[in-house]
Protein backbone atom coordinates (compact mmCIF):
# COMPACT_ATOMS: atom_id res chain seq x y z
CA UNK A 1 0.00 0.00 0.00
CA UNK A 2 2.88 2.31 1.11
CA UNK A 3 4.81 1.70 -2.18
CA UNK A 4 1.86 1.67 -4.22
CA UNK A 5 1.51 5.47 -2.85
CA UNK A 6 5.14 6.28 -2.96
CA UNK A 7 4.83 5.32 -6.77
CA UNK A 8 1.93 7.36 -7.34
CA UNK A 9 3.51 10.21 -5.69
CA UNK A 10 6.72 10.07 -7.76
CA UNK A 11 4.71 9.84 -11.04
CA UNK A 12 3.01 13.27 -10.09
CA UNK A 13 6.00 14.52 -9.14
CA UNK A 14 7.52 13.64 -12.88
CA UNK A 15 4.44 14.60 -14.77
CA UNK A 16 4.84 18.25 -13.02
CA UNK A 17 8.58 18.16 -13.58
CA UNK A 18 7.78 17.93 -17.40
CA UNK A 19 5.01 20.46 -17.72
CA UNK A 20 7.30 23.23 -15.84
CA UNK A 21 10.29 22.16 -18.67
CA UNK A 22 7.88 23.42 -21.64
CA UNK A 23 5.38 26.70 -21.55
CA UNK A 24 2.33 26.99 -20.90
CA UNK A 25 0.14 28.20 -22.91
CA UNK A 26 -2.51 29.49 -20.90
CA UNK A 27 -0.61 30.69 -18.50
CA UNK A 28 1.27 32.43 -21.46
CA UNK A 29 -1.89 33.67 -22.43
CA UNK A 30 -2.13 35.95 -19.35
CA UNK A 31 1.16 36.96 -19.36
CA UNK A 32 1.21 38.08 -22.84
CA UNK A 33 -1.21 40.76 -22.02
CA UNK A 34 1.35 43.52 -22.37
CA UNK A 35 2.24 42.24 -26.02
CA UNK A 36 -1.19 42.95 -27.85
CA UNK A 37 -0.87 46.96 -27.48
CA UNK A 38 1.43 46.48 -30.21
CA UNK A 39 1.95 43.12 -31.68
CA UNK A 40 -1.77 42.46 -31.51
CA UNK A 41 -2.52 45.80 -33.63
CA UNK A 42 -2.45 44.73 -37.75
CA UNK A 43 0.36 46.51 -39.38
CA UNK A 44 1.70 47.97 -36.07
CA UNK A 45 4.93 50.75 -37.03
CA UNK A 46 7.56 51.21 -34.79
CA UNK A 47 8.35 55.05 -34.34
CA UNK A 48 11.63 55.11 -35.43
CA UNK A 49 12.95 53.39 -37.56
CA UNK A 50 9.87 52.86 -39.37
CA UNK A 51 8.93 49.08 -39.78
CA UNK A 52 5.87 47.13 -39.00
CA UNK A 53 6.63 45.16 -35.86
CA UNK A 54 6.63 41.41 -36.73
CA UNK A 55 3.44 39.02 -36.73
CA UNK A 56 3.45 36.53 -33.48
CA UNK A 57 0.50 34.72 -33.62
CA UNK A 58 1.57 30.70 -34.47
CA UNK A 59 5.42 31.49 -34.50
CA UNK A 60 7.46 28.72 -33.16
CA UNK A 61 8.16 29.07 -29.82
CA UNK A 62 11.79 27.63 -29.39
CA UNK A 63 12.24 30.92 -31.67
CA UNK A 64 10.34 33.61 -29.38
CA UNK A 65 12.35 31.89 -26.83
CA UNK A 66 15.58 32.89 -28.25
CA UNK A 67 14.30 36.41 -29.70
CA UNK A 68 13.80 37.19 -26.23
CA UNK A 69 16.95 36.10 -24.49
CA UNK A 70 18.24 38.20 -26.95
CA UNK A 71 16.58 41.58 -26.22
CA UNK A 72 16.78 40.99 -22.56
CA UNK A 73 20.32 40.53 -22.92
CA UNK A 74 20.64 43.38 -25.51
CA UNK A 75 22.01 41.29 -28.02
CA UNK A 76 19.55 42.47 -29.93
CA UNK A 77 19.28 46.46 -29.41
CA UNK A 78 15.21 47.40 -29.44
CA UNK A 79 14.76 49.75 -26.40
CA UNK A 80 11.17 48.43 -26.32
CA UNK A 81 11.82 45.02 -26.51
CA UNK A 82 14.70 45.47 -24.00
CA UNK A 83 12.52 46.62 -21.73
CA UNK A 84 9.77 44.15 -22.36
CA UNK A 85 11.96 41.18 -22.24
CA UNK A 86 13.55 42.37 -18.94
CA UNK A 87 10.18 42.11 -16.63
CA UNK A 88 9.68 38.43 -17.99
CA UNK A 89 11.49 35.07 -16.25
CA UNK A 90 12.45 32.60 -18.54
CA UNK A 91 9.83 30.48 -17.93
CA UNK A 92 7.00 33.32 -18.66
CA UNK A 93 9.25 33.47 -21.95
CA UNK A 94 8.36 29.70 -22.35
CA UNK A 95 4.51 30.41 -21.75
CA UNK A 96 4.33 33.21 -23.63
CA UNK A 97 6.16 31.50 -26.56
CA UNK A 98 4.20 28.38 -26.32
CA UNK A 99 0.74 30.63 -26.15
CA UNK A 100 1.98 31.93 -29.57
CA UNK A 101 2.53 28.87 -31.30
CA UNK A 102 -1.08 27.20 -29.82
CA UNK A 103 -2.19 30.64 -32.16
CA UNK A 104 -1.35 29.06 -35.60
CA UNK A 105 -3.94 29.16 -37.82
CA UNK A 106 -2.41 26.26 -40.30
CA UNK A 107 0.39 24.47 -39.79
CA UNK A 108 1.15 22.33 -37.19
CA UNK A 109 4.57 22.16 -35.62
CA UNK A 110 6.01 18.67 -37.47
CA UNK A 111 4.69 19.95 -40.74
CA UNK B 1 2.81 73.22 -69.35
CA UNK B 2 3.33 70.32 -71.57
CA UNK B 3 7.12 70.63 -70.87
CA UNK B 4 5.77 70.65 -67.20
CA UNK B 5 4.62 67.62 -67.93
CA UNK B 6 7.30 66.05 -69.20
CA UNK B 7 9.44 66.97 -66.19
CA UNK B 8 7.02 65.40 -63.81
CA UNK B 9 6.89 61.86 -65.95
CA UNK B 10 10.57 61.89 -65.79
CA UNK B 11 11.21 62.79 -62.40
CA UNK B 12 8.27 59.72 -61.30
CA UNK B 13 10.17 57.56 -63.24
CA UNK B 14 13.98 58.67 -61.92
CA UNK B 15 12.07 57.72 -58.93
CA UNK B 16 14.72 55.80 -56.56
CA UNK B 17 14.17 51.92 -56.27
CA UNK B 18 13.14 52.28 -53.01
CA UNK B 19 10.24 53.25 -53.36
CA UNK B 20 9.06 50.01 -55.68
CA UNK B 21 8.03 46.67 -54.56
CA UNK B 22 10.33 43.88 -54.62
CA UNK B 23 10.21 41.25 -57.78
CA UNK B 24 9.08 38.04 -55.74
CA UNK B 25 10.07 36.03 -58.55
CA UNK B 26 13.77 36.87 -58.27
CA UNK B 27 13.01 36.09 -54.57
CA UNK B 28 11.59 32.73 -54.62
CA UNK B 29 14.49 32.22 -57.21
CA UNK B 30 17.26 33.66 -53.78
CA UNK B 31 14.97 31.53 -51.22
CA UNK B 32 15.95 28.51 -53.49
CA UNK B 33 19.30 28.51 -54.71
CA UNK B 34 20.95 30.46 -51.86
CA UNK B 35 20.02 27.84 -48.70
CA UNK B 36 17.47 29.37 -46.98
CA UNK B 37 15.11 26.44 -47.55
CA UNK B 38 17.26 24.03 -45.85
CA UNK B 39 16.67 25.71 -42.28
CA UNK B 40 12.87 27.77 -43.07
CA UNK B 41 11.54 25.02 -45.36
CA UNK B 42 10.92 25.20 -48.53
CA UNK B 43 7.16 26.58 -47.81
CA UNK B 44 8.97 29.07 -45.73
CA UNK B 45 7.09 27.60 -42.29
CA UNK B 46 10.21 26.50 -40.79
CA UNK B 47 9.42 23.26 -38.89
CA UNK B 48 9.98 22.80 -34.86
CA UNK B 49 12.01 20.78 -33.42
CA UNK B 50 15.86 22.28 -34.70
CA UNK B 51 18.43 23.86 -33.11
CA UNK B 52 18.55 27.02 -33.64
CA UNK B 53 15.18 26.99 -33.83
CA UNK B 54 14.39 29.19 -37.68
CA UNK B 55 11.36 31.72 -37.40
CA UNK B 56 8.57 30.63 -40.06
CA UNK B 57 8.99 33.57 -42.91
CA UNK B 58 5.82 32.96 -44.55
CA UNK B 59 3.05 35.55 -44.37
CA UNK B 60 5.86 37.94 -42.33
CA UNK B 61 5.55 41.85 -42.59
CA UNK B 62 7.85 42.39 -45.68
CA UNK B 63 9.58 45.05 -44.01
CA UNK B 64 10.17 43.42 -40.86
CA UNK B 65 12.32 40.54 -42.94
CA UNK B 66 14.01 43.28 -44.37
CA UNK B 67 15.12 44.61 -41.07
CA UNK B 68 16.00 41.86 -39.73
CA UNK B 69 17.98 40.39 -42.78
CA UNK B 70 19.64 44.14 -42.61
CA UNK B 71 20.25 43.95 -38.94
CA UNK B 72 21.87 40.39 -39.35
CA UNK B 73 23.98 41.82 -42.23
CA UNK B 74 25.57 44.28 -40.67
CA UNK B 75 25.93 42.75 -37.29
CA UNK B 76 23.50 44.27 -35.09
CA UNK B 77 21.62 41.06 -34.52
CA UNK B 78 24.77 38.58 -34.24
CA UNK B 79 25.77 34.71 -33.09
CA UNK B 80 23.45 33.14 -35.53
CA UNK B 81 23.81 31.33 -39.16
CA UNK B 82 21.66 34.12 -40.24
CA UNK B 83 24.77 36.39 -40.50
CA UNK B 84 26.61 34.42 -42.87
CA UNK B 85 23.20 33.99 -44.67
CA UNK B 86 22.47 38.10 -44.90
CA UNK B 87 26.20 38.57 -45.69
CA UNK B 88 26.13 38.61 -49.76
CA UNK B 89 22.56 39.95 -49.87
CA UNK B 90 22.13 43.43 -51.74
CA UNK B 91 19.10 45.66 -50.74
CA UNK B 92 17.31 44.48 -54.37
CA UNK B 93 18.07 40.93 -52.92
CA UNK B 94 16.46 41.56 -49.45
CA UNK B 95 13.01 43.42 -51.02
CA UNK B 96 12.84 40.73 -53.09
CA UNK B 97 13.16 37.83 -51.00
CA UNK B 98 10.53 40.01 -48.59
CA UNK B 99 8.38 40.43 -51.10
CA UNK B 100 8.60 36.47 -52.01
CA UNK B 101 8.43 35.67 -48.69
CA UNK B 102 5.23 38.03 -47.46
CA UNK B 103 2.91 36.87 -50.16
CA UNK B 104 2.72 32.85 -49.27
CA UNK B 105 0.58 31.37 -46.72
CA UNK B 106 1.53 30.06 -43.17
CA UNK B 107 0.07 29.72 -39.89
CA UNK B 108 1.27 33.71 -39.04
CA UNK B 109 -1.09 36.36 -37.59
CA UNK B 110 -1.48 39.22 -35.17
CA UNK B 111 -1.91 38.83 -32.01
CA UNK B 112 -5.78 38.33 -30.93
CA UNK B 113 -7.27 40.72 -28.31
CA UNK B 114 -6.84 39.60 -24.69
CA UNK B 115 -8.78 39.57 -21.95
CA UNK B 116 -8.53 38.89 -18.05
Amino acid sequence: MRIRALTLGLAALLVSLGAQADGDAAKGKVAAYACIGCHGVPNYTNQYPNYRVPELAGQRAAYIVQALKEYKAGDRAHKTMHAQASSLSDQQMQDIAAYFESLGKTAPAGQ
Amino acid sequence: MKKLNLIAAALVLAAPAAFADGNPASGKQIFETHGCAGCHDASAVAKAGQDPQPPILAGQYKDYIIQALREYKKNERKGSPMNAMAAPLSDTDMKDLAEYLSALPGPLGTLPEGGH
